[in-house]
């Protein structure tokens, strides 16, 4: 029965699917961009006035104070994220004991956490740090009235998307250590050099391209990630403060809102499509970044090609 | 080039460390970043066990309703703590804070009156109280006051909440098979064509603009499917709802199109071309070679990324809440609107009373979502291991 079907067909119906995949990803870039271009004028980026402050006004909502709120959040992530996940690695590939148990379970767990659903993060954000953390530091400056930690904040959301993030991290750090050339570690132990000096001049230096790769990619998936921020701190618009225990606006989260709360779709069009303009362009640079610099950074990643 | 075995330069170097007596930085070095690696791992065991912890009461079916069902008599207000006070009424602390003690004694009074109501319409029905929070009300049908015939019902707030999750799980059932029908087999397609047939200067591009479809931001897909994809539907198709389920299994099966593709395409690499030619050369049609030799070949790879995918599918959270009209049904038809797990707790944890029924029952069902994806991504990964150590490789 198989035999039936003519042979031309399964490259052209093959062929025709990929080549769908590919045009849908470029023709999203282009359409958006097209339809983007408009409301991209300098007062949506700033804006002119400076007197409305209506969150659900959109010609009172701005690109840059988004921008900003996604910027800080995610700078707070990478210090958190990125000691953390690098010196994890650095231990799985090169101070755990060779077939050590533990080292196993570690990168077991991390492994189990790449594949945990972004919303168990969400829950884990709001029970754990808002609730356990933050209220615990509530109840210990003795002020449960008017709770100062105990509630959504950017510190929070920060942490959560942290964990969420940790896993890219570890990673993509523990490969680029491990495809170290041996000989250079051999040659580092051998001139004298002790394992600090090793891993702080040989080891760090030449894993750099592959652990950058790794943080980019958290960045970027972290940048278009909503759903733990929904209960850890995101805001409408003009509502959000830098504060380390204050709500925070966000460029995904303001996507969210304007295209499934807003009061008058109409108005807010512009600003919606701007946005979804913003977060697109932030989201492929930073993940084109990666590729190249994965496609740089390993020549065996060339030659698999 | 003869690599030295790792283990005996970690000796060697372990013992270089020993031997010197300026090398204490060495050791504090070492010590911290074992103690870092400690706190990762705990930290990590905390996610799962707090999860756990937090669904424990659910689990076991032992809620405490106590709180908001044993009515304070408006008398006692001065003599009951303030925290229990707080639960019973169903405030924030904030919102008690700000409350008069005569606005307090008034709410509680109403609040009492509403319980007892409840009370006599629930023992009216089965004798006992009912607790709505027994596994035996999460899974089966009941007959609530106000039904003739058992319903399956998820009514989570109101007076007296009812959380049935076998049409949220139903739910979520249906956007993760639309999800598979639609996005496995693109995925496959364009890794056969990817792998099999172009050439290797297209292959260079293709693979990671594919691969990008990744780094759209689940928002923006959920953007697109709201603004393009629902009222291209509701044109074609006429469909009764504008949000509906099979909206958003199209576009969850997009979203999982990268993961899938990616990983079916290393399994499609690795089956040897020198098979595919012997099959052409024995006159086997295109076809034929790819149904009979390459797709066996790869079989175990490709089902670690439909698991994968179906993981993906699954958890996924924001495309699903933007388009999928989140009514909690029942029904067979693709068509109407659904509610999914992760939906859910998305959308409803927010307003949970922390440590209440509805807050242990979201924590329940996040536990659920979590135990599942987590075996999932444990199949998909047992395969990938079996089969590198079958072919000799190590896996990263």
């Amino acid at each position: 029965m198989i035999r039936r079907i003519p042979a031309w067909l399964f490259p052209r119906l093959t062929g025709a699917v990929a080549w769908a995949l590919a045009g849908l990803v470029l023709s999203l870039i282009l359409g958006i961009s097209l339809m983007a271009w408009p409301h991209l004028s300098w007062a949506a980026w700033v804006g002119s006035e400076n007197g409305a402050s209506n969150p659900l006004d959109p010609r009172s909502v701005h690109l840059v104070p988004l921008l900003v709120g996604t910027a800080a959040r995610t700078f707070l992530m990478s210090l958190a994220v990125i000691p953390m996940g690098i010196l994890t690695a650095v231990y799985l590939a090169e101070y755990a004991p060779s077939g050590s148990r533990t080292a196993r379970m570690l990168r077991w767990l991390i492994q189990v956490l790449a594949g945990v659903p972004s919303v168990i993060f969400g829950l884990f954000g709001l029970g754990f740090f808002v609730g356990v953390v933050g209220g615990g530091l509530d109840r210990w400056t003795g002020d449960l009235a008017s709770p100062v930690w105990g509630r959504p904040a950017l510190l929070w959301a920060s942490l959560t998307m942290a964990l969420m993030t940790l896993p890219v991290v570890v990673v993509a750090t523990e490969e680029a250590l491990r495809s170290v050339s041996q000989d250079l570690r051999v040659a580092a132990i051998a001139l004298g050099a002790t394992r600090l000096q090793v891993l702080l001049r040989i080891l760090l230096p030449n894993a750099l391209p592959g652990m950058a790769t790794g943080v980019i990619l958290a960045i970027g998936r972290a940048s278009g990630e909503v759903v733990p921020l929904l209960f850890t701190g995101a805001a409408v618009a003009t509502q959000g403060s830098l504060a380390l225990d204050e709500r925070f606006v966000d460029l995904a989260y303001q996507v969210f809102v304007l295209s499934t709360q807003s009061p008058d779709p109409q108005a807010s069009r512009p600003l919606l499509l701007a946005s979804v303009w913003a977060l697109v362009f932030l989201s492929l640079l930073l993940n084109a970044g990666a590729a190249i610099l994965r496609f740089r950074a390993t020549p065996a990643a060339r030659d698999r090609l | 080039m003869n690599p030295v075995p790792k283990k005996s330069i970690s000796r060697f170097s372990e013992s270089l460390t020993r031997r010197r007596r300026s090398a204490w930085l060495d050791v504090w070095a070492a010590r911290g970043i074992t103690l870092v690696a400690a706190g990762v791992g705990l930290a990590t065991v905390l996610v799962f066990l707090f999860i756990c912890v937090e669904a424990w009461p659910a689990l076991v079916g032992q809620v405490a309703e106590e709180p908001t069902n044993t009515a304070i008599a408006a008398g006692d207000l001065d003599r009951v703590p303030n925290e229990s006070l707080q639960r019973f009424l169903g405030l924030s602390p904030s919102e008690f804070a700000s409350k008069t003690r005569e606005q307090l004694r008034l709410l509680a009074e109403v609040r009492a009156e509403t319980l007892a109501e409840e009370r006599g319409e629930e023992q009216g029905q089965g004798g006992a109280s009912v607790h709505p929070t027994h596994w035996r009300h999460l899974i089966l049908p009941y007959a609530w006051k106000g039904y003739e015939t058992p319903v399956y019902l998820w009514q989570p707030s109101g007076a007296g909440p009812r959380f049935n999750l076998i049409p949220l799980w139903w739910g979520t059932f249906k956007v993760t098979v639309i999800a598979l029908v639609v996005g496995v087999p693109l995925a496959i397609a364009a890794a056969l064509y990817v792998s099999q047939v172009a050439t290797v200067r297209w292959r260079v591009w293709l693979k990671p603009v594919i691969e990008l479809i990744a780094g759209v931001p689940t928002v923006v897909m959920g953007f697109l499917a709201l603004g393009i994809l629902a009222p291209v539907f509701q044109r074609v198709v006429g469909v009764p709802f504008l949000l509906n389920g099979m909206l958003a299994g199209v576009a969850v099966g997009v979203a999982i199109v990268p993961v899938v593709f990616s990983l079916a395409e290393d399994a499609l690499s690795a089956v040897p071309r020198d098979w595919v030619r012997g099959a052409l050369a024995l006159g086997a049609t295109p076809w034929e070679a790819v149904c009979r030799v390459v797709l066996p070949a790869a079989a175990p790879g490709i089902s670690a990324a439909v698991l994968l995918g179906a993981a993906q599918a699954l958890g996924e959270t924001m495309i699903v809440m933007m388009v999928s009209g989140n009514a909690p049904t029942l029904g067979w038809s693709v068509w109407d609107p659904v509610r999914t797990v992760p939906v859910t707790l998305a959308i409803e944890l927010g307003e949970a009373a922390r440590g209440g029924p509805h807050y242990r029952v979201l924590f329940l069902m996040g536990f659920l979502l979590l135990v599942l994806s987590v075996v999932l991504q444990g199949l998909a990964r047992g395969i990938r291991t079996r089969q590198a150590r079958f072919r000799g490789e190590a896996i990263a």
